[in-house]
Formats: C-alpha cells, sequence, structure tokens
C-alpha cells in the first residue's frame, strides 16, 4: 500500500538523540508513533512497535548511567518492505555499562498476586514480541538491534495526543 | 494519555487511552493509587481506549492490585485490545488480574 505519506518516508530512517530523562522519552515515543504512522504500518503493530522501544530506551535510561548525571543515546527506526508486510528495524547505541540481555533477572510469571514481582518483565516482552535482537559491545559502545514484521495499512488506532510534560 | 474516572455501583471505573508505558505510568500512578482506599478499592480498569501497556505499566497494574487486596477489595480489567492481551498473557498477568471482555462483567468479578 503507498500512500504519499510512505512514499515520503520510504528508506528514510528516523534518527534521534535521546536524554536519559523520561520527558525526553515521551517526545521520542511521539516521534517514533509518527514515522510508525507515515511508515503506513498497522495501528496495532504500531503500538507493539512502540512498546518495545519503550522497554529498549527506559532500560537504557534507568540503568545504563548507574552514575547519574546527563547523557544521551543514539535510537534509529527504520522499515523496508519484507513479502506483503515490513520490516522495522529498532536500533539503539549508547556509551552506558556493559550489559546482556541474557543476563536480565528470569521473570516471575507464575507466582500468586502478593508474591509477584516484574524484575526482567521488559526484557521477556521484548524477547516475545521481536522476530531478531542483536547485542554487540564494542569500542566502550553497547549496540542493540531488534527486528520486527509489521503488517502494512491503516486499521485505526486509538487517538493519542502527545503527554503533557 | 487520557484518564477518566467513574463508577458503576460499588466499583471505580478508570478509562485509560493512549499508552501506558515508562513516560505516562506515573500520571496514572497518581490518579489511580488513591482510589485504592481501605472499605473502597474495587476498581475496574478499563483499558478498550489503550494503544499499548509496556512493563512499566504492568508494575503499576500489579501494584494497584496488590493495594486493592490489601485495602480488602479487588482489581479487574476490560476491554483490553488483542496486543494488550497478548502482553497480559505473556507477563502471567491473566492469571493475577481477572481480564474481562464487559466492563458489566468486570464490575462483577471485583464485587461491585
Amino acid at each position: 500500500m503507498t500512500t504519499p505519506a510512505a512514499s515520503r518516508h520510504r528508506g528514510r530512517p528516523l534518527l534521534l538523540r535521546v536524554a536519559n530523562d523520561p520527558r525526553s522519552l515521551g517526545v521520542a515515543l511521539d516521534r517514533v508513533e509518527g514515522f510508525l504512522r507515515a511508515c503506513a504500518v498497522h495501528g496495532d503493530d504500531a503500538g507493539q512497535v512502540m512498546l518495545l522501544v519503550d522497554e529498549i530506551a527506559s532500560n537504557l535510561v534507568q540503568h545504563a548511567w548507574p552514575g547519574g548525571g546527563r547523557h544521551r543515546f543514539a535510537l534509529g527506526l527504520g522499515t523496508e518492505p519484507e513479502g506483503d508486510r515490513l520490516r522495522v528495524t529498532i536500533a539503539v547505541r549508547d556509551d552506558g555499562v556493559p550489559f546482556a540481555p541474557e543476563d536480565a533477572p528470569q521473570p516471575d510469571t507464575g507466582s500468586p498476586l502478593e508474591d509477584r514481582e516484574t524484575g526482567g518483565l521488559g526484557w521477556l516482552l521484548i524477547r516475545s514480541m521481536s522476530d531478531r535482537m542483536l547485542y554487540r559491545r564494542a569500542r566502550g559502545r553497547n549496540t542493540l538491534v531488534v527486528t520486527k514484521a509489521v503488517r502494512a495499512g491503516s486499521a485505526p488506532s486509538p487517538t493519542v495526543s502527545p503527554t503533557a510534560p | 494519555m487520557q484518564i477518566e474516572s467513574g463508577r458503576s455501583g460499588a466499583a471505580r471505573i478508570v478509562r485509560v487511552a493512549g499508552r501506558i508505558d515508562s513516560t505516562t505510568s506515573p500520571a496514572l500512578e497518581q490518579e489511580l493509587l488513591p482510589l485504592l482506599q481501605p472499605g473502597d478499592a474495587r476498581v475496574v480498569l478499563d483499558l478498550s481506549g489503550v494503544q499499548y501497556v509496556s512493563s512499566a505499566g504492568l508494575r503499576l497494574v500489579l501494584m494497584a492490585a496488590k493495594r486493592a487486596k490489601a485495602a480488602g477489595g479487588a482489581l479487574a480489567a476490560c476491554g483490553l485490545p488483542p496486543s494488550v492481551r497478548d502482553v497480559f498473557t505473556i507477563s502471567g498477568f491473566d492469571r493475577i488480574v481477572p481480564v474481562l471482555e464487559a466492563e458489566a462483567e468486570a464490575v462483577a468479578a471485583v464485587g461491585g
């Protein structure tokens, strides 16, 4: 499906510099939402991509720089056709502490309410909702690339207003 | 994110629209947790207008469900779009929070 908006974004990735604070991440998610809409990603699938971006980026905001201070990381999104679908690629690069996705805590998905903890749920969702995940540490930087095949189309999705600061 | 709250019998209904993630869940927390008072902690989360719920949103749902139970009430969710339902299933939240289709069923589930 080709729309003027989709044509405008075809092949042109979204590249953002995001600061390690929730407000900056909120602005980035608004930009991601607009990008996915312009690329004509199906509304339900766009929500799943945004979930992936929030999990990946909020993890950096919370854990990448344990010493505090203001830091920025690079966030990139791109889409390319894959049969009758689109493949979305999400990439982040940061100079925070090394991490390994496999070292994330084992999520608790079975305890009763009183004992339930939420550690590791973010990584569980990333693994479950993406198709591929590649992590690399090189020259003092972490790079994480996650891909997901999504439907093209413009199914109705909830109208979302930018979050007030 | 938009939040509306109302009542249905003994239950509070909290309707959320938009995204529930690391950037918006603090605002929802401020609305939701004060509703959970001892003796008045039956809450239905209507998520029919929600785009997605990330792990930050799940953390809040868990906190609210624990508080509701401790206060003698309960929390249930209704109207989950398919991808939000998937998140509840993957995370095992559908086993600790009643997930219903219709608001009336969720109100009944919390004893409203």
